[in-house]
């Protein structure tokens, strides 16, 4: 009993003057600190708006629930501070909108999102796709960075949304805008190539317009190769038009795509498909390059071409 | 030359976290580049100490029944203190360092040598175990930062924690040959069993050469 009444005052006592340490501690830099929280955060406005000299804090209202401080850099503008839910942990930033309507500064706090995917919004190239927009433009996502983009976006659109209320700017853009797609062309492919296993495509409609022949191609693309998770998959239709004196192909363009959105119309763009232009039907040795992550798509309007070509 | 040889003996074998595998967790969380290896390093180092030093001072005194929690008692005091302290004074460091410092509680190494150590030994011995086991910790961790960095985005690069001014930035190779997935966790495990495989091979190697002088 008495041991066990000293084990307990032995943990009170060491427990006592641990938090009576912490506690001068606390005291001793408690206001050091919120002091350089302050600073830290005038250094940031100091950035965004170089030419302002007083700060003022504005009290607010914010349905959202993004924004956490407003400042108005007097006669320059006004900068929001914005935490948003990201990835993994949330996002912190200021965005900073002058007086005529343009976002002048956006300055990622911190971040804590994937390295190499969602802290590309903490780089610039986030960022030069923000500077420079006006209040009521749409931001665009970043690509491979949906999840933290987008997370920052709503921020930004909470902020856009307080300024024109604040301004009387009515908004009239969207509040996002598609994601920059980048296409990048991979393997060569022939025209007729012997490897590839999708059927060639069918013809289902010709018109002659003098030298133009069009061809309405069906061909299946992912969506009907690997149809496990659609009951009624469709094929891509796909325009193709060939001069039929000069023996070379015209324009090819998609009139209905149902492959996956993001991935397969990569395939529908004009990086891909005007490599058609301009090729010879006769020539049975000419190739175009895929788009690298979109090869099923590719693939399906190459097989489009071919069965256009063949049904002569 | 023998010492030498002995200081390295113990950096490699008695290290933390390939030796001993203590504060494996912040290794495989923080080493994704070289600054957060030196900054987590420099924590562990002076905190380390500081702890090897009080745990030793109180050794006499603490029973022996409750000393578990006097310890982590102890070790939270002093990284809260040391956290604070950061904050007020040092707010560069603060922002390189600041999300490593509330981890260093949790960091087994700490609670490991004082139970294994600094609870038997004298205060200079222990700051002493203390200052070499943060530098063995720190190398393990600059190894496989710099492993996971250069493989994960082909450069390699380090700002002085002080503030933030960086001092070097080298791009090694393409950004197009670089494997994104070491810096993810699956990377770290990956590094990780690789560096303890060849810190386990080489225990055998000497421990084979010992067997033969030994016949």
């Amino acid at each position: 009993m008495k041991k066990a009444l000293y084990l307990a005052a032995f943990l009170a006592i060491v427990s006592g003057l641990a938090g009576g340490i912490l506690a001068g501690v606390y005291q001793l830099t408690a206001p050091i600190i919120s002091e350089q929280a302050t600073a830290a955060v005038k250094a940031n406005l100091q950035k965004i708006f170089p030419t302002a000299t007083e700060y003022k804090v504005v009290t607010f209202t914010d349905d959202t629930k993004l924004i956490t401080d407003v400042y108005e850099a007097v006669g320059a503008g006004y900068a929001y501070k914005v935490t948003v839910t990201g990835y993994k942990d949330v996002i912190s930033f200021i965005v900073g909108i002058s007086n005529d309507a343009k976002i002048v500064g956006f300055e990622v706090l911190s971040i804590n999102d994937t390295p190499g995917i969602g802290q590309r919004v903490g780089t610039e190239e986030f960022s030069k796709g923000v500077i420079g927009k006006g209040s009521t433009d749409a931001i665009s996502t970043l690509s491979g960075a949906t999840i933290s983009s987008t997370a920052v976006v709503k921020g930004i659109n909470a902020a856009k949304a307080h300024f024109n209320a604040l301004k009387k700017i009515t908004d009239t853009g969207g509040s996002t805008a598609d994601p920059v797609v980048t296409v990048t062309l991979g393997a060569a492919i022939k025209l007729f190539d012997t490897i590839t296993t999708t059927p060639v495509g069918e013809v289902t409609n010709k018109v002659v317009e003098g030298d133009i022949t069009t061809y309405t191609v069906s061909s299946k693309g992912y969506a009907v190769l690997e149809s496990e998770h659609d009951s009624n998959p469709k094929p891509n239709i796909i325009i193709v038009k060939i001069d039929t004196v000069k023996k070379q192909i015209v324009s090819v363009t998609f009139s209905e795509f149902h492959d996956t959105k993001n991935i397969g119309d990569k395939a529908n763009s004009e990086t891909f498909l005007k490599q058609y232009v301009g090729l010879s039907t006769a020539d049975t040795a000419v190739s175009v390059d895929t788009v690298s992550g979109a090869t099923f798509t590719s693939v399906s309007v190459n097989r489009a071409v071919r069965a256009a070509i063949e049904s002569k | 030359m023998n010492k030498i040889k002995k200081f390295f003996r113990s950096l490699v074998l008695d290290n933390p976290v390939f030796g001993l595998f203590l504060g494996t967790c912040s290794t495989l969380a923080i080493t994704t580049n070289l600054n957060n290896a030196f900054g987590m390093g420099v924590s562990v180092i002076v905190i380390l100490t500081l702890s090897n030093v009080m745990i030793s001072a109180i050794r006499k005194i603490t029973p022996d029944e409750i000393r578990i929690p006097v310890y982590i008692v102890v070790i939270a005091t002093l990284v809260k203190s040391v956290e604070l302290l950061i904050k007020a004074y040092t707010p560069e460091l603060d922002t390189a360092l600041g999300v490593f410092i509330p981890l260093i509680v949790v960091n087994c190494i700490i609670l490991g040598r004082a139970e294994a150590y600094a609870s038997k030994n004298g205060i200079l011995a222990s700051a002493k175990d203390g200052i070499m086991m943060g530098l063995a910790y720190t190398l393990s961790l600059t190894i496989m930062s710099l492993i996971r960095q250069i493989v994960a985005t082909g450069t390699l690069s380090l700002s002085n924690p002080f503030n933030n001014v960086v001092l070097f930035n080298i791009s090694l190779f393409a950004k197009e040959f670089t494997i994104s997935m070491f810096s993810q966790p699956v990377g770290a495990f990956l590094t990780f069993a690789l560096l303890a495989a060849a810190v386990a091979a080489y225990r055998i190697s000497i421990e084979d050469k010992a067997k033969k002088e030994a016949k």
